[in-house]
């Protein structure tokens, strides 16, 4: 249709071009005939033939007069004289004719009469002798006779000149109309030509309004056509992500119970076999988890419902939790994975955390999954643009360059699906993800030759925030000729030390440095020795050669560095820092002594997840009470009070937010976290403004619940144990390490519990000299199982108990309560401790 | 005495007779080159006013530069205005007929001797036009100054030879 209305309109414009054309040969043809020369050289022409015939009637005249004056006798001389004297005037007048012709405009046409000339010459020469006779003194008859034979000479030539005049106007308009006749009919034709144009364009016009007219009515078809498409397709969407939910809820209900109950089960006394296959149930869950959790989001992505709540976070503890979320899958496959940061880069920033760290562990796990051996590098800079610029190495397979691998369900290579396993869905995801925090990633990559991903976001600060926490307390020794390092370090942030106080500082190298450093001096490094990569020339062996040296830091954050010395300090111990990442990665479970006594309402309708809940927070040390509906919660928050509320959003009778609801509105301000197998972020949400504090999506794992727990319940706790000033449970110490940093680690306060115990312990040695040998032989041998953690400890202690060694009673009695939670380790620091104070006693 | 002073009362009658005529139209002493007939109040005949050169002269020339249809070049020709002329007789009417020695004649509007200030040329550059060259007396338009005049109607007026002029 297009094509034909363009082509029309070409030939309307050509038509039109033409039609302009002809309108101005027309025009030019009019003016043609209505020329001014024409119309006055004809009128010329009118006025000299009227002239020429003036002339032959003048000259008949004067042979009139000349004639009566010959014949005729007169009576008197003055009759005579009258008569002669008009016959003077007749002359006159003749001869005054005769320039008439010659006047003006008319000579022009007088000259073309043929022969005029001759006949002219031949008026004028008898003229000429009229006017001698006639004007003589005395005329004669014979010159009167004379007169007449020349005035009939005259007439005859006049009356010549009079004919060919007429003649020669004939002529002329014979030519004239002639000329005239064809100026018209090439007049005729251009308006022929003209009407033939109008008349086309006038039909071509109509074809086109018609045209449009159906245009109109198709785009009007279409558009209906269109919303009621549109409206289908809302409708489809409408139901597909109703369905996602549902099926999000019901899938996540049962998984709740997988994954809960796995955990429980690993945490009793198993067989080698046994415990192998529940950890591959747990992985198997996990990775459910995960599928599902890819699907639902894609699908939020697809319909845009992803949603970015932005906050302020560290970056030093996003890049540790994506190094302990990653490292155990990379300790598995032998490679090398090193995070690390330009340390220049602000510690508190601002976005969405949960987000970024979705795609950082996709694209880093999409690193460690697609690469055999080797490393996976991920570090952090600004790029030139200013943009905060996430850079993903590997030493993989490598990448197509043709393959779209942000599309969903695509992978490198169809086959590599099978080979490798997953949805191809994260990449897609996370591109998604990053188009909503304004970022955005890309890849560089040769078939068989790795490939690096680059992830950049919009570099906000959080304002108002004190950064360079870390870097500002370390101290820096540097390689004298290491040229990067130094630059890295010119910023007076930097504090640099001597190699001789190494115990509070650490080792700076360059990796262009470290490259070239002979083995001998590789293996003279201290065993806190941190290669920063703070140029970007890292060769690949260099990094491959890492994992050879102990002592190297695979996460080189500020913080990570700074805990690392604090760690060495602290337990004066030549350990390398990465296994005690390894070591918190674990998640030691029982190692939390923080919630003992709690008192937790749990409001769950299912059993089998209300008793995973209650296990979990027994295992804990804390007094859980199960209800399994909204109606009984809020009669046992009527009735008792407790340190926090675990809700589940949907239940019988009465629901999670109707419940919370009636609580706020006795005036209770206790936590209350919510439970809830949905994962739409709006209904998190509006949980949240319904007057709960928290969420916890399920399935959740148990380090989720602490995490929510070291939250909201142990604020309580704290509160509560500064109003009552007997305390049964180790006191909760104000750590400076920990004080304003993120949910610390457990690790670090286990320590400072540990500490405490210590303390108390030498209080008691040094008081007493007596001590039995036999409970000494008892406790080593405690000590010895607790390390090899060995299941007969549990009866070891109660057999110790008995023996009432009474001196360490307080003691024994909390080692007891640790082992019971399968606590080795504080065990093993108590009855350390004990230990080392009996010895001191005896020397 | 008687008879002097008798012949002084003629003199006087006839002086004043003579005064009288000065006052309107003198009586043409030479040859009668312009008759005006019609309708007139100052006549110096019984039925017309007659003009000599020297009459026409008195009532004032005037040059009018312009060039003619019939004519080669720009030529000045003198002589009274229509309108001059036209007062002096005390002709009231809307046309005149303007009649040629050959016995042409034209129609011409009153109101023409006003409007296109109208010459009755006896003289070109300075000759007395004669009767072989379009005289005695020609009809002017001043063509040049207004060129809208070359058109059939005038030139029609254009009345050459004149020797007479009647006002209806």
């Amino acid at each position: 249709m297009t094509i034909i209305a363009t082509k029309a309109r070409f030939f309307l414009a050509l038509l039109a071009f033409s039609a302009v054309s002809f309108l101005g040969g027309a025009v030019y043809l009019y003016f043609e005939t209505h020329r001014t020369g024409d119309e006055i050289a004809t009128r010329a022409q009118e006025d000299t033939v009227w002239a020429m015939h003036q002339l032959e009637l003048e000259s008949h005249r004067f042979s009139a007069q000349v004639d009566l004056l010959a014949n005729s006798n007169f009576s008197s001389e003055a009759i005579a004289q009258d008569q002669l004297s008009n016959a003077k005037g007749r002359f006159d007048i003749l001869y005054s004719r005769v320039n008439a012709l010659l006047g003006g405009k008319l000579k022009g046409f007088s000259l073309r009469i043929e022969n005029f000339d001759e006949y002219l010459s031949t008026i004028t020469m008898s003229f000429d002798r009229v006017d001698l006779l006639l004007y003589k003194e005395q005329v004669y008859e014979k010159d009167i006779n004379q007169i007449l034979i020349e005035s009939k000479k005259i007439s005859k030539y006049a009356k010549l000149i009079s004919l060919g005049g007429l003649q020669l106007k004939a002529n002329d308009l014979a030519s004239d109309r002639l000329a005239e006749a064809s100026l018209y009919r090439k007049l005729g034709v251009l308006v022929l030509l003209l009407t033939i144009t109008m008349t086309m364009i006038i039909v071509m016009l109509l074809y086109l309004i018609r045209a449009s007219i159906l245009d109109n009515q198709r785009m009007v078809r279409l558009a209906s056509d269109l919303e009621k498409t549109a409206i289908a397709a809302e409708a489809a969407a409408k139901a597909k992500s109703e369905f996602l939910a549902t099926m999000s809820h019901e899938i996540r209900t049962p998984m709740n119970a997988i994954i809960g109950l796995t955990h429980l089960v690993l945490d009793s006394e198993l067989h080698q076999k046994q415990r192998r296959y529940l950890n591959r149930i747990n992985e198997s869950a996990d990775n459910l988890l995960r599928l599902i959790n890819d699907i639902l989001d894609f699908s939020k992505a697809e319909s845009g419902k992803l949603e970015i709540v932005s906050s302020s976070y560290q970056l030093d503890d996003l890049l540790e939790y994506v190094h302990n979320v990653n490292l155990p899958a990379a300790r598995e496959k032998k490679l090398l994975l090193m995070i690390q940061r330009d340390f220049d880069l602000e510690d508190v920033l601002y976005g969405d955390v949960t987000r970024i760290q979705q795609v950082l562990v996709n694209v880093v796990g999409n690193a460690i999954k697609f690469t055999k051996k080797g490393y996976v590098c991920l570090s952090v800079r600004k790029n030139h643009k200013g943009e905060l610029q996430f850079c993903v190495e590997d030493s993989g397979i490598g990448i197509d360059s043709h393959v779209d691998i942000f599309d969903g369900f695509t992978q490198a290579d169809a086959s590599t699906t099978r080979k490798y396993g997953g949805t191809g869905l994260g990449l897609s995801i996370s591109k998604k993800l990053l188009e909503l925090m304004d970022g955005r990633i890309s890849f560089k990559s040769e078939r068989g030759s790795g490939s690096v991903f680059f992830i950049e976001l919009p570099y906000r600060i959080a304002s108002n925030v004190p950064q360079f926490y870390y870097v500002s307390k370390l101290r820096f020794v540097l390689l004298e000729h290491d040229k990067t390092a130094h630059a890295f370090i010119e910023n007076s942030r930097y504090h640099t030390a001597d190699e001789n106080t190494s115990s509070n500082s650490v080792w700076l190298i360059s990796a262009s440095t470290y490259d070239q450093l002979p083995s001998s001096d590789k293996s003279l490094l201290p065993a806190n020795a941190s290669v920063v990569f703070c140029d970007e020339s890292f060769t690949k062996t260099s990094l491959t050669e890492i994992p050879n040296i102990s002592g190297v830091q695979t996460l080189i954050t500020p913080k990570a560095i700074f805990n690392s010395v604090a760690d060495s300090r602290e337990r004066d111990s030549s350990e390398g820092v990465s296994n005690k990442i390894l070591k918190n990665d674990v998640s030691g479970f029982g190692s939390i002594t923080d919630f003992i006594g709690a008192k937790v309402l749990v409001a769950e309708d299912n059993p089998v997840n209300a008793e995973i809940v209650k296990a979990l927070l027994v295992k804990l040390g804390i007094n859980a009470t199960l209800v399994d509906n909204g109606e009984e919660a809020v009669k046992s928050l009527e009735k008792h009070s407790f340190d926090i509320v675990l809700m589940d959003i949907q239940m019988p009778i009465m629901d999670g937010v109707t419940a919370t609801r009636s609580i706020r509105a006795m005036g209770t301000t206790v936590p209350i976290i919510a439970l809830s197998a949905d994962v739409i972020d709006s209904d998190k949400s509006s949980v949240l403004n319904e007057g709960m504090q928290d969420y916890l999506s399920k399935p959740f794992k148990p380090r989720a619940l602490v995490e929510v727990l070291n939250k909201w319940l142990k604020p309580q706790l704290i509160h509560r144990a500064s109003l009552a000033s007997s305390l049964s449970e180790p006191p909760v110490l104000e750590n400076p390490l920990t004080e304003g940093i993120s949910p610390e680690d457990g690790f670090l306060e286990a320590l400072s519990g540990a500490k405490s115990h210590k303390h108390d312990a030498e209080k008691a040695t040094r008081s007493t000299l007596e001590s039995d040998i036999a409970t000494v032989e008892q406790l080593r041998q405690l000590h010895t199982l607790l390390i090899q953690g060995s299941s007969d400890v549990d009866q070891l202690i109660v057999k110790i108990l008995e023996t009432e060694a009474l001196l360490f009673k307080d003691e024994l009695e909390t080692t007891k309560a640790y082992i019971e939670r399968y606590d080795y380790m504080q065990a093993q620091d108590i009855i350390e401790h004990i230990l080392t104070a009996i010895g001191e006693a005896h020397e | 005495m008687r008879k002097l002073i008798r012949k002084l009362t003629y003199l006087s009658v006839f002086s004043a007779v003579i005064s009288m005529n000065a006052f309107a139209l003198d009586t043409p002493e030479g040859k009668v080159l312009l008759t005006i007939t019609g309708n007139i109040s100052e006549k110096n005949t019984p039925t017309s006013a007659e003009f000599d050169l020297d009459m026409l002269r008195e009532i004032g020339f005037e040059d009018q530069v312009t060039n003619t249809p019939w004519t080669d070049g720009i030529n000045t020709y003198t002589g009274p205005r229509l309108k001059a002329i036209l007062d002096a007789v005390g002709a009231s009417g809307n046309d005149m007929v303007v009649t040629a020695l050959n016995d042409y004649s034209a129609i011409v509007p009153v109101a023409d001797a006003e409007k296109h200030n109208v010459l009755l040329a006896l003289m070109s550059d300075g000759e007395m036009l004669s009767v072989r060259d379009k005289g005695p007396i020609f009809v002017i338009y001043p063509f040049d100054d207004d060129p809208s005049l070359n058109n059939e109607v005038i030139q029609n007026r254009s009345v050459w030879q004149v020797k007479s002029i009647r006002v209806d």
